[in-house]
């Protein structure tokens, strides 16, 4: 072989070995990777994790994508690949546990008809293709779980590690979490008495929405049986026996999963009046809860009589003044929308709150007690302009703009809900109310509450705990209202189906907290990923400062054009009514002079508004010419000065 | 290695005793300025986003015919004057020669791309942009240039003439290109199975710069851009030794 052959030989190998090098690579090197986004939106999250390593029987992934139909749409297959890829990630963190198929059903074929069995949506494309994009999970049990379609929009985009997590947490816990009620309020419903023309009133609808996810069960409020529980709700606790706070209260000891919702002004609570037939009784009766014993225990209190006021969540209303004829849009201090900012980002219960936000009418305040030893961790809390007023004032009907108008804010931050943890003792030293005289009960106190309580240190005739078996697991919030169906949904009539809509995320509020509470922390603890959107904060701001400035001198200048036009038209009609020759010449020029000035007027308005944009648009011209030419411009100069001096080094020599 | 620095310093040097290398630094920065607000309306009215994924867009496409403008002379023109004959005569082997020929090419490219500094100011002085993503997105640009020299460069060792090494050039990369080009693929689904498709995707600069443009850095990312260089570099060296004989 000559040199030439041998070097087409060697070339050739060289080529082989480059396809053969990415190839491998292709399949093996997939995990190595360095994901520099600042969400890291490429890798999976600890919460994630745990959950795939935690997996004890195998769960089935069935990712269903119609590739040649995605193919067409390049920002849609890029997020399939990026669920795609969170998949394979779940699947490595499994250890074999979980086993993913990925399935390109075809038009017609039987794996199409399979995934449409399974849940998965088809969605037909203005082109007429039809698309898949789903996934379906099944456990050993069968029990089946389907994301019919990832939807596309940025929002459902950040919690998609979420939703995929949920997914298989749900497959992997496939027993419902069973949660007791306690409550004051009538929350199944109530009967009404026709006598009285009271109505009744239909069940809550927070407790369908929870049983699509829990048992939900509404224990009686006193001689409960909690052995059947595993999270355990207070709403409202209003008048509550000491038999019931002690249950709660062993509850609590036991370290198992309790939340709790008070309310120092309850506006939906029927009231506990003395007098049912007078109706008037129901303005006067009691609508506040709280459990100060079991709280002082725990180390917080809920400010007493208080209603926590804010002037800058206040959600604005067009209210109407005491004199009936104007009205006027104004923040209610009492009614306050909660966002991003007022929920902790730490927590996985407020995590992923705040698209939508909370909304909260006549909350109370919760304060950390300074003798308290927990770990009372505000989740969720007021704005600066915040204020504590006396809850009096909100027994009946209160009004908006006094309340607006006394309103001096504290400027600090009030807490309207709370995680507390630690070790406590009980609020009942003497133990079990009522069986004071027999040391030793013959019941075990506190029937279920710490018969669960697996440390052993609890049996039957032990007379209840006095320390925490386990550190208490509490989350408390200062308003019961929100959970009822005015304050996080709408109904929406669709023919003769009804919808439900949510207008808060209340909903999510308390079923955050149970998920939470009751161990599914790994999954609450998933972070929502990838900034959906970075707008130019500079415009905006620009923007803000530029309607700040205008605001003043278009409001000025539609007055002026408003007198304007007033005086103009009470010239004409003079000009009417007088005869023509009473019409002065200096009237005449004053008609003149005022529609000049009217149309100046006009004039200078426009020019505002336009002025609005100017600023952003002049910004928007530097920066282009400062990018495109102002770089080519210095390395132009600096080729010119060194030709130059090269030049001048040339002649010298 | 030392002398692979010499001729990266001569080279390098001669890059700025004439214009060309201003030219082509100007150009380059015009037309990527141009593109991203013009084109790519990376302002639209105030209402873009701080991200630099519409200003690295343009970067394949860019590089498809300014790079190869900046190869076609690292051979062609040496071969052509005779001063291939000159360098030949110099203690230096011919891999070394290959070597610091593209590598002073590669620093003058990065030279170039670092100059659109001011886009980085720009979007930190707007928004608050992803910088992980965007050095991410720096790093594989930088990568991509180096293939498409690589390229350019070994072509360029195969004529004379510096048009033909040019045309030649531009024709490989953009077959490198197409094969990532999401249209392209699209014409070609119809008939070919998926995972060949994917296979002649996975060879495309335009998938691995995708990958690199949006932040996750691939452990094969890097190996299909180092492998390419190698091969290309390779190929030139032995280009040269096939000439040689001639």
């Amino acid at each position: 072989m000559n040199k030439r052959n041998l070097t087409w030989v060697v070339a050739g190998l060289a080529l082989v070995l480059f396809f053969a090098i990415n190839i491998a690579a292709n399949i093996t090197l997939r995990p190595m990777r360095l994901d520099l986004t600042e969400d890291k939106v490429f890798t999976l999250d600890e919460g994630s994790k745990s959950i795939a390593k935690g997996l004890e029987e195998p769960i089935n992934l069935y990712f269903y994508l119609t590739r040649s139909v995605a193919r067409n749409h390049p920002d849609l297959l890029e997020y399939a690949d990026r669920v795609l890829g969170i998949l394979r990630e779940y699947q490595r963190a499994s250890g074999g546990s979980l086993l993913l198929s990925v399935i390109d059903p075809e038009p017609f074929s039987e794996e199409e008809d399979l995934a449409v069995e399974r849940g998965v949506q088809g969605v037909t494309l203005p082109s007429g293709d039809v698309l898949y994009f789903g996934l379906v999970g099944t456990n050993a049990t069968d029990d089946s779980e389907a994301i019919p379609f990832f939807a596309l929009d940025p929002d459902t985009q950040r919690t998609l590690e979420y939703d995929l997590s949920k997914l298989v947490w749900t497959l992997a816990h496939p027993n419902k979490k069973r949660v007791g009620i306690l409550t004051a309020l009538p929350l199944e419903g109530s009967g009404g008495n026709p006598m009285f023309g009271q109505q009744g009133e239909p069940a809550w609808r927070i407790l369908e929405e929870l049983r699509a996810f829990f048992e939900v069960e509404v224990l009686p409020t006193t001689d409960a049986d909690l052995a059947k529980i595993d999270v355990l709700l207070v709403i409202h606790p209003r008048g509550f026996g000491e038999e019931t706070l002690y249950q709660i209260d062993q509850w609590a000891l036991a370290g198992k999963p309790l939340i709790v919702f008070v309310d120092p002004q309850c506006d939906v609570d029927p009231g506990a009046s003395d007098d049912p037939t007078n109706p008037m009784s129901r303005f006067t009766a009691k609508k506040d809860s709280d459990m100060e014993k079991l709280f002082r225990a725990w180390g917080f209190e809920l400010a007493k009589n208080q209603v926590a006021c804010d002037r800058k969540l206040g959600v604005r209303q067009t209210v109407r003044a005491r004199d009936g004829r104007s009205q006027s849009e104004l923040p209610v201090v009492f009614l306050l929308q909660l966002g991003e900012d007022e929920a902790s980002r730490g927590d996985p219960i407020t995590r992923l709150l705040g698209k939508v936000g909370l909304l909260t009418v006549t909350p109370g305040s919760l304060r950390k007690l300074a003798e308290g030893t927990t770990t009372f961790t505000p989740i969720l809390e007021t704005s600066e302009e915040a204020k504590e007023l006396d809850s009096a004032q909100f027994q009946f009907m209160p009004e908006p703009q006094q309340l607006l108008a006394s309103f001096v804010p504290d400027y600090k931050r009030l807490t309207l809900g709370a995680r507390v943890t630690g070790n406590v003792q009980t609020a009942f030293p003497a133990g079990k109310p009522g069986a004071v005289e027999e040391p030793m009960p013959e019941e075990g106190p506190a029937d279920g509450a710490t018969e669960g309580a697996d440390d052993g240190q609890t049996t039957e005739k032990s007379p209840g705990l006095k320390d925490s078996a386990r550190p208490l697991n509490l989350v408390v919030f200062s308003d019961a209202d929100l959970l009822h169906d005015r304050w996080w949904m709408r109904e929406i009539r669709i023919g003769s189906s009804v919808l439900v809509q949510p207008i808060s995320e209340n909903v999510d509020l308390l079923k955050n907290s149970i998920e939470s509470a009751s161990g599914g922390q790994d999954l609450l603890g998933i972070r929502t990923r990838g900034k959906t959107s970075r707008p130019f904060e500079r415009v905006q701001e620009i923007k803000r400062d530029a309607d700040q400035r205008s605001l003043a001198r278009q409001e000025e200048l539609e007055r002026e054009l408003q007198d304007a036009e007033r005086r103009l038209k009470e010239l004409q009609k003079a000009k009417s009514e007088g005869s023509e020759e009473l019409v002065t010449a200096e009237q005449r020029k004053e008609e003149a002079t005022v529609r000049e000035k009217f149309l100046q007027t006009r004039r200078d308005l426009r020019e505002v508004r336009h002025q609005l944009h100017r600023d952003i648009e002049r910004l928007g011209a530097s920066l282009k010419w400062l990018n495109i030419g102002l770089v080519p411009a210095l390395v132009c100069a600096t080729a010119l000065l060194l030709g130059g001096w090269r030049a001048q080094q040339r002649r010298q020599r | 290695m030392r002398k692979v620095f010499t001729i990266l310093k001569r080279e390098l040097a001669g890059y700025f005793a004439t214009p060309v290398a201003y030219v082509f630094i100007v150009i380059f920065l015009l037309l990527s300025g141009f593109f991203t607000f013009q084109l790519g309306d990376f302002y639209n009215d105030g209402n873009g986003q701080a991200t630099l994924s519409g200003f690295f867009n343009w970067h394949p496409w860019l590089y498809l015919f300014l790079i190869p403008a900046l190869s076609m002379r690292l051979w062609a023109e040496e071969r052509k004057q005779g001063t291939i004959e000159l360098l030949m005569t110099l203690p230096i082997t011919l891999p070394q020669a290959v070597l610091g020929k593209f590598l002073a090419a590669w620093l003058f490219a990065g030279v170039a791309l670092a100059l659109t500094f001011p886009m980085w100011i720009t979007v930190n002085y707007l928004g608050d942009p992803d910088n992980g993503t965007i050095a991410a997105g720096f790093l594989g640009s930088l990568l991509m240039s180096g293939g498409f020299l690589a390229i350019g460069s070994c072509v360029s060792a195969l004529t004379k003439n510096q048009v033909i090494a040019f045309v030649l050039s531009v024709s490989i990369c953009l077959v490198f290109l197409m094969t990532g080009f999401t249209p392209v693929i699209g014409i070609f689904s119809g008939w070919l199975p998926a995972a060949v498709i994917e296979a002649i995707a996975s060879f495309s600069f335009l998938t691995h710069f995708d990958g690199l443009a949006k932040g996750l850095i691939e452990a094969r990312d890097l190996v299909f851009f180092a492998s390419l260089i190698g091969l290309a570099l390779y190929a030139n060296t032995l280009l040269l030794e096939l000439k040689k004989a001639d």
